[in-house]
C-alpha cells in the first residue's frame, strides 16, 4: 500500500486496485493519513537556534577550542586574512629564494667587474706601446716586452670578447686594434729589424693607438665610477 | 776564399735565422744592427714589405687587401710565411669568411707545425667556430690559456657543461696569471653557481693573490649579501693583507658605514688608519669629521687630518687649522691646506699668518705656502713682516718658488 502511495507500485499491483474495493479503500484511507502530516509547517528556527544548541554541545565536546565569535566580524577578519596572505607570499618567496640559493651576478656587477678589469689592462697596455714607441733598433729591442706582451694579447682577447659580448663595439674595436701590435710584439721570435722596428712604431702612431687608449681609460674610470 | 766565406755568412745571417745575437754575440751598437740589416737580399726585403702592407691593410681595416698581401707572403714561403697565414686568417674571420679562415688555420697548422703562431691560430680557431655557434670543448686544449677561450665561448652556449671546466682551472695548478683570467671569465657568468664560487675563493686563503682578487670582484658585486659575506670574512680572518682588500673593496663600493664602524672600533691602529684613508678616499667627509670629534686618539686624529687632505677637505681642514687646541694636530692641519693648491686654502693660511701671534705657526704656515709654491703670498708676507726671523725665513722659502712675483721681489732686494 505504501508502494502504491508513493507510486512505486507494479503494474499487476495496479490492476488489482482496480477491481478490489477493500484495497482502494486502504490506500484511500493511507492517503488522507499521510496527507495530512504533510500538511504540518516546519517551524523556522529563530535567529540565536544555532548558538544556544552549540553553546550546550560544545561544553560537552572534550578538548575542543572555543572561538570568539568576534572574530568573525569582517572588521577583525579581513585584516587577518590579508595578514595571513601576506605571510604565505613572504614564505612562498623565502622558500623560492632558498631553492635558487646565492643569486647570481647581475648585469651591472659584470659591467663593473669588465671596467675594473679593462682599465687594468688598458694600463699595463699604455707602458708597452710606451716602450713599443720608444725602443731603439738593436740585438735586444723589446726582447724584455715580449713576455708582457704575450700576457697581455691573452687577457686582451678575454677582454675583447667580452667587451663585444656586452654590447661595447668602440672599445671591442679598440681592442682588436690592441691586439695586433701585441701579437706582432709577442710573436717576434728574433730581433726587430730596424725596418720592423720603425714600421711598428709607425702602426702605433699612425692609428693614434696610444691616445686611444689613454682616453679609454679615463673614459672606463668615469663608467665605474657612475656604476 | 776567406773573404767570399765572410761574405756568405754576412749575408746569409739575417735570412737563416732571426735570432741574430747568435751570429754576432759582441753586437752591441745599433749601428752595426742596422747596417747588417741593410745587406738583406731584395726578396727578403719584398716580403717584408708585403707583409708591412698587409698589417698596415689590416689596421686599416681593408680586409680583402690583407688577405691578398698575406696570400703572397705565405706563398713565398719565407720567414714571416707562418705569421702570414695567421693574419690572412684573422681578416677572413674579421671579414666573416669563416670557412675560409678555418681552412687557413689548418693550412698554418699543416705547413709549420712548430711555428710560434700556432696557440694563436688555435685561439681564433675557437672564436671563430664560437661565432658559427659550435660548442666548444675546452678539455680538448691543453694550452691553459686556449682552455679557458674554450671555457668562455662554452658559458655562454651551455654553462653548466663550461662551469666545472672552470672550476678545476681554479682548483688546479694553473699559474696565477691564468687563475686571475680564470676569475675574470667566472664574473661574466650571471648563474648563482658562478657567484657562490667567486665567496669561495674570496674566502679561501691557500691562493692569495686570487683571494685579493676575489675579494675585490665580490666587493663589485654591489649587493648586501656581498657586504655581508665581506664583513664576515674581514672579522673571520686574521690576514692584514685580506683586511686591507677587504676596506678598499669597501671604498670602491662607496659603503662607507663599515669604514667608519672599522675606524671607530679596530683593535688594530694600522687597520684602523688604513680604515680612516679608505673612508676619505671614498667622499666620506661628514663620517671622517663625526670620526674626528669622536676620537681620543692623536694618531687617528693626526691620520684623518691627512685622510682629509685626499678628499681635498679645505673648509675642515681650514677650521682645524685655526681652532684645534693640540698643537701638533694644529701643525698637520696646517701642512696640509699646504698640500691643497687652491685659492680658499692659501687665503685660509694667509688669515691665519696674520691672526696667531704664535712664531711656530707662523713658521708652519710659510711652509705650508712654500708647499702651494705660492710665491705671491710668501712675497707678501716677506714685504710686511715685522720680525726678522720670519721675514728671513719667507725670503728664504721664496728663494725654491718660481713664479714672477718672486723674481720681481728678489731683484727689487738686490737693487
Amino acid at each position: 500500500m505504501t508502494e502504491a502511495y508513493y507510486g512505486e507500485h507494479t503494474a499487476a499491483m495496479q490492476e488489482h486496485l482496480l477491481v478490489c474495493l477493500d484495497c482502494r479503500a486502504n490506500l484511500a484511507r493511507l492517503e488522507d493519513l499521510l496527507g495530512s502530516v504533510q500538511r504540518y509547517i516546519v517551524p523556522e528556527p529563530d535567529t540565536a537556534f544555532e548558538e544556544r544548541i552549540w553553546a550546550r554541545l560544545s561544553d560537552r565536546l572534550p578538548g575542543t577550542r572555543r572561538w570568539n565569535p568576534l572574530l568573525f566580524r569582517p572588521l577583525v577578519f579581513a585584516p587577518a586574512l590579508a595578514g595571513v596572505l601576506v605571510l604565505a607570499i613572504s614564505f612562498g618567496l623565502l622558500l623560492i629564494h632558498r631553492s635558487h640559493g646565492t643569486p647570481g651576478i647581475s648585469p651591472q656587477a659584470q659591467a663593473r667587474v669588465l671596467f675594473d678589469t679593462l682599465s687594468e689592462h688598458l694600463d699595463r697596455s699604455e707602458l708597452l706601446l710606451v716602450e713599443v714607441a720608444n725602443a731603439k733598433p738593436g740585438p735586444d729591442a723589446l726582447k724584455s716586452a715580449r713576455e708582457t706582451a704575450r700576457d697581455l694579447a691573452d687577457e686582451n682577447r678575454l677582454l675583447r670578447l667580452a667587451s663585444n659580448r656586452a654590447g661595447d663595439v668602440s672599445r671591442g674595436a679598440l681592442l682588436d686594434d690592441l691586439e695586433r701590435i701585441l701579437l706582432s710584439v709577442a710573436n717576434e721570435s728574433g730581433s726587430f729589424s730596424p725596418d720592423d722596428l720603425s714600421a711598428l712604431q709607425k702602426r702605433i702612431d699612425e692609428q693614434g693607438l696610444l691616445f686611444k687608449v689613454r682616453i679609454t681609460d679615463d673614459d672606463l674610470r668615469r663608467e665605474e665610477r657612475k656604476l | 776564399m776567406m773573404k767570399t766565406c765572410l761574405l756568405t755568412l754576412g749575408l746569409s745571417a739575417p735570412l737563416l735565422a732571426r735570432d741574430v745575437s747568435a751570429w754576432f754575440p759582441n753586437w752591441n751598437s745599433p749601428e752595426s744592427f742596422t747596417r747588417e740589416f741593410q745587406t738583406r737580399p731584395r726578396e727578403a726585403r719584398n716580403e717584408d714589405r708585403d707583409y708591412q702592407r698587409g698589417l698596415n691593410a689590416l689596421d686599416s681595416r681593408r680586409w680583402d687587401r690583407a688577405i691578398e698581401f698575406f696570400q703572397v707572403v705565405a706563398d713565398r714561403k719565407g720567414t714571416d710565411a707562418d705569421a702570414a697565414l695567421y693574419w690572412k686568417a684573422y681578416a677572413q674571420s674579421r671579414a666573416a669568411n669563416r670557412e675560409d679562415a678555418l681552412s687557413t688555420i689548418g693550412e698554418l697548422r699543416n705547413l709549420y707545425p712548430s711555428s710560434s703562431w700556432l696557440s694563436d691560430a688555435q685561439a681564433l680557431d675557437l672564436e671563430v667556430r664560437a661565432q658559427a655557434g659550435s660548442p666548444a670543448n675546452p678539455a680538448a686544449d691543453a694550452d691553459e690559456e686556449i682552455k679557458l677561450i674554450a671555457i668562455n665561448s662554452l658559458l655562454q652556449s651551455d654553462p653548466s657543461a663550461a662551469y666545472p671546466a672552470l672550476q678545476k682551472v681554479l682548483a688546479g695548478n694553473s699559474s696565477v696569471k691564468v687563475k686571475e683570467k680564470a676569475l675574470f671569465v667566472l664574473t661574466q657568468n650571471s648563474t648563482p653557481e658562478a657567484r657562490k664560487l667567486l665567496g669561495t675563493i674570496a674566502a679561501n686563503s691557500s691562493n692569495p693573490d686570487l683571494q685579493m682578487r676575489a675579494i675585490r670582484y665580490v666587493g663589485m658585486m654591489g649587493s648586501d649579501d656581498a657586504r655581508k659575506e665581506l664583513e664576515g670574512l674581514y672579522s673571520r680572518s686574521n690576514d692584514e693583507r685580506v683586511k686591507r682588500a677587504i676596506l678598499q673593496s669597501f671604498m670602491r663600493s662607496g659603503s662607507r658605514t663599515f669604514l667608519l664602524n672599522t675606524a671607530k672600533a679596530e683593535k688594530n691602529p694600522e687597520l684602523r688608519a688604513e680604515a680612516i684613508r679608505q673612508l676619505a678616499l671614498s667622499g666620506g667627509q661628514d663620517e671622517l669629521w663625526q670620526l674626528y670629534g669622536s676620537s681620543n686618539s692623536t694618531e687617528d686624529k693626526s691620520a684623518i687630518l691627512k685622510s682629509m687632505f685626499l678628499s681635498q677637505n679645505t673648509a675642515r681642514l681650514g677650521e682645524l687649522a685655526r681652532t684645534e687646541k693640540d698643537p701638533q694636530l694644529r701643525l698637520t692641519a696646517i701642512k696640509s691646506l699646504g698640500l691643497i693648491r687652491d685659492n680658499n686654502s692659501s687665503d685660509t693660511l694667509v688669515s691665519i699668518y696674520k691672526s696667531d701671534s704664535n712664531p711656530e705657526v707662523k713658521s708652519a704656515v710659510l711652509n705650508a705656502l712654500f708647499l702651494q709654491q705660492n710665491g705671491k703670498a710668501l712675497v707678501d708676507i716677506a714685504r710686511s713682516e715685522k720680525n726678522p726671523q720670519l721675514k728671513e725665513k719667507a725670503v728664504q722659502k721664496m728663494s725654491l718658488v718660481h713664479s714672477k712675483e718672486v723674481t720681481d721681489y728678489m731683484l727689487e732686494v738686490l737693487k
